[in-house]
């Protein structure tokens, strides 16, 4: 008899594809995502039938890495397609009102009228500066669409990208319109966003999806893991530096619950979710935020910025300073190193001779650190973006205590969320409309998502920096600042005034991405929550 | 317990609601207790949120530098909780008969509840609890009327010395209290069980000793029961002590009364902005610049400069412009 837990096994055919890890990561670096309006009932659910079958699970494909897939092999398709839903959509769709009634508070508002929490009341995140058919007097979303597919060697999408498109817009037409396209995407199309990795030039004349976003950062490093995301010691090696950690640093996966409805959470509960629990289980609520980035406003702030920062830390050279700004805002070099094991460019370059950029080793290595012991941000600041977006140990109040008395991650285990989405747009078109949207996975948009943008991004109490917010995608108010710590005692601190907003909101909304046994459901129509 | 704690008083007050009918100004026939929390949602907060710095009113409570904190609401029924849980085996044994209702007290009428968080002044006899019911009622008498006016026994008090008066008649015990100035760890010390243990002992041996030296007992077997005497000594002076130390307020957090914290908020706020104006000076510039710095914030002054009562900044910086987001509720 054995007496260890029996591991969470998630049914990756019952879960929709691109939450467990995402697409851009798989392979697919283009997308298209498109928003429906429902005017009757019975339409919309024909037109989630109609859509069911081709929907991407997240079942393992064959891949390079030896990871077993089960005994039927699912093939890897060209382009994938996944639904989710707006608590109006499922309002439309004729979800039972007891059902509904289950649905979170800020599910059921939207992402407009949690705008003040959002900081999306200030500056230029207003809705007025919304993409058209996100502004909250339109008729509103609906169904998202998801599309994203692989590309050729030139870096154009596959054509199963306007096939399956096609196929979506065809089973739309196919209710006399009464499940309609909402148009009013800004970028190439009205239709849709489009949204695409950053290509560049191969040097055999192909062209390559990069991992990085407009401002040159790789993105996407830090992710949590949970359990059951990773099949057995996958998910154990993977938990190192980004699942929860003991005060004595010892990592494990994170709840199951925390991510995915219907299993036990950081709290050792499962949570409250709409019944009936197989309309709940296995499904994820995500933030759609569609995030405009002000690149030249960037370049130039850092540029002058830098300038200041050399003067101020003597440095020769003002590429190295800029660099370093970069870096001390983010917490990682653009190439991904944390300033945590490579505070300085030196540091960097050393990093990367001792261990291959993009090897597994390089990988695990950038996100195997923690804070307790660089709490006044010497090498990274406190306030810089990686350390607000995943505290880690940082918040740990007994960090000066001995290991055994410490905390850990407790204060960070329940405020984590799984960033999806991929950049749209480029930032040398003459439309200006570049950035990313970024699909914010949790189990509590509140508690998850809300938490982190209102007090982490947007604030600084937590950190001991006053009202001083994100540097990066926090709303820059007038006066707002960064204030970088001093490395050593020989240098002093420096203050890097005047912060511009960098990153605005363009539009979205709350989405709720169901179970393939509840999109079975909501389809039939036969939601019982009886 | 806690009516003193860190450097604060916690004031809690029960003020009952007055019953019967009273005319609203409108002509209609009301409640007091209509009346009262109709005042009390006009009565304006502090320049905290969006909405209520937009109004331009401030909050009455804002006139006041020792009040760090005060809330006001109507208290109709404590919430019942259902029957109290009980084993039905017991029950069985006991006969009692669960379809029989258990009695539970309400509360006879509304009451007005206010909870506040003031400076005390130690050296008042009263901790300072009346000087700041007289400095309430000076700075707000119009809102004290309007507020209390519907409260029973508040007829006749004219006055700031009746004010406080009724104030402390309506007193209760704080059993709670919260306060968030130390901005480290306290310097509390902590029992461990090894030194209540050698206190017990050392207490019971002690005690033993003295009875053996005054009884002069003949026979040995006096020893345990002046032992078990010795050990009961032990027991009561250990919880005593713990008792004592438990009852004892909070240590104060150095400078947590009102006007240094708000000196604090503001040279905090304006040494942000000098340490940014100042990058790259030169030593002399630097101590020259720091020199003007101390004379125009004068962080030893806690009249002025400081932060006012009531505001979220006092540095200068035009609060950034909300926009109400107003979505269509028609949704579908």
């Amino acid at each position: 008899v054995t007496t260890a837990p029996i591991r969470t096994e998630l049914e990756l055919g019952d879960l929709q594809g691109g939450i467990l890890s995402a697409y851009g990561k798989m392979g697919f670096p283009k997308a298209r995502y498109l928003l429906f309006h429902v005017d009757r009932s019975a339409a919309g659910r024909a037109f989630v039938e109609a859509l069911r079958p081709k929907v991407t699970t997240a079942l393992r494909w064959p891949s390079s890495k030896g990871i077993s897939t089960g005994a039927v092999e699912v093939p890897r398709p060209d382009c994938t397609l996944n639904l989710a839903f707006t608590f109006w959509g499922l309002y439309a769709l004729g979800v039972p009102t007891r059902t509904l009634r289950g649905m979170p508070d800020e599910f059921v508002d939207g992402m407009a009228l949690r705008a003040p929490m959002l900081g999306d009341d200030i500056l230029d995140n207003t809705p007025a500066n919304w993409d058209p058919v996100w502004q909250p007097e339109r008729e509103k979303p609906h169904i998202l669409v998801m599309l994203n597919a692989k590309v050729d060697a030139a870096g154009h999408a596959l054509p199963a990208l306007d096939a399956m498109t096609a196929m979506v817009l065809k089973a739309a037409a196919a209710t006399d319109g009464a499940v309609r396209l909402l148009e009013g995407h800004a970028g190439p199309d009205p239709r849709w966003q489009e949204l695409s990795a950053i290509f560049a030039d191969a040097p055999d004349g192909t062209r390559r999806a990069l991992p990085t976003e407009h401002f040159g950062f790789v993105d996407a490093i830090g992710d949590p893991v949970f359990e059951g995301q990773y099949p057995g010691r996958e998910e154990d090696l993977r938990a190192v530096g980004q699942g929860a950690m003991d005060g004595e640093g010892q990592w494990r996966p994170l709840a199951t619950g925390e991510f995915i409805l219907g299993w036990p959470d950081e709290a050792q509960e499962v949570a409250g979710a709409a019944m009936p629990l197989d309309f709940s289980r296995n499904g994820s609520f995500f933030a759609y935020r569609k995030l405009h980035q002000h690149v030249e406003r960037w370049d130039q702030w850092v540029a002058e910025r830098a300038k200041g920062l050399a003067a101020t830390w003597e440095i020769a050279d003002l590429a190295e300073a800029e660099a370093l700004l970069k870096a001390k805002m983010c917490g990682r070099w653009p190439d991904g190193v944390p300033l945590l094991l490579a505070p300085t460019e030196a540091d960097r370059q050393a990093f990367n001779a001792r261990l291959k950029p993009g090897s597994p080793e390089w990988l695990a290595a950038i996100t195997h650190f923690d804070y307790c012991d660089d709490v006044d941000g010497a090498k990274c600041p406190v306030t810089s973006h990686m350390r607000r977006a995943n505290t880690r140990d940082m918040l740990d109040p007994l960090w000066d205590q001995p290991k055994k008395a410490r905390m850990g991650s407790a204060l960070n285990n329940r405020r984590r969320i799984l960033r999806r989405g991929l950049p749209y747009g480029d930032r040398a078109a003459p439309d200006h409309d570049h950035g990313i949207v970024l699909l914010a996975h949790c189990a509590n948009l509140f508690r998850q998502f809300e938490f982190v943008q209102q007090q982490w991004m947007n604030y600084g109490l937590d950190f001991n920096a006053g009202n001083d917010s994100c540097p990066v995608v926090g709303a820059h108010s007038p006066g707002a600042r960064f204030v970088i710590a001093a490395p050593d005692a020989s240098k002093p601190p420096f203050i890097a005034s005047g912060l511009p907003q960098f990153v605005s909101t363009r539009g979205g909304d709350y989405f709720f991405a169901p179970s393939m046994t509840a999109l079975r459901m909501i389809g039939q129509g036969v939601v019982d929550p009886t | 317990m806690p009516n003193i704690d860190g450097g604060h008083i916690f004031f809690t007050l029960l003020a009952p609601v007055k019953l019967g009918e009273v005319a609203h100004p409108d002509g209609r026939v009301t409640t007091h207790s209509h009346l009262l929390r109709e005042e009390l949602a006009n009565l304006p907060t502090a320049a905290q949120s969006p909405v209520a710095i937009d109004t331009n009113l401030q909050s009455p409570f804002a006139r006041c530098t020792r009040t760090h904190f005060l809330r006001l609401f109507v208290l109709d029924q404590p919430m019942f909780n259902g029957r109290d849980p009980s084993n039905p085996l017991v029950n069985a044994v006991k006969g009692v008969n669960p379809l029989v209702h258990q009695p539970f007290d309400v509360l006879s009428r509304p009451w007005l509840v206010m909870s506040a968080d003031v400076d005390r002044r130690p050296a008042e006899p009263d901790q300072g609890l009346a000087s700041w019911a007289e400095g309430l009622w000076t700075r707000t008498e119009a809102e004290m009327r309007a507020i209390f006016g519907h409260c029973h026994g508040f007829d006749g008090v004219g006055s700031a010395a009746a004010f406080a008066a009724y104030l402390k008649r309506c007193q209760v015990e704080t059993t709670m209290s919260f306060n968030d100035y130390w901005p480290g760890r306290p310097p509390l010390k902590g029992e461990s069980f090894g030194r209540i243990g050698a206190g017990l002992l050392a207490v019971a041996a002690g005690v033993m000793a003295l009875m053996w030296a005054v009884l002069k007992p003949a026979s040995m077997w006096w020893l345990l029961p002046l032992l078990l005497v010795g050990l009961a000594a032990g027991a009561a002076a250990v919880v005593w002590n713990l008792w004592s130390r438990g009852r004892r307020p909070f240590p104060p957090a150095p400078d947590s009364d009102l006007p240094s914290v708000l000196k604090s908020l503001h040279v905090q706020q304006r040494f942000a902005f000098f340490a940014e104006t100042v990058q790259g000076f030169d030593p002399q510039a630097l101590h020259r610049a720091f020199g003007e710095f101390l004379a125009g914030v004068r962080p030893g002054d806690l009249e002025s400069p400081t932060q006012m009562p009531g505001v979220i900044r006092s540095d200068g910086v035009a609060l950034v412009e909300h926009k109400a987001v107003d979505p269509k509720r028609v949704v579908l």
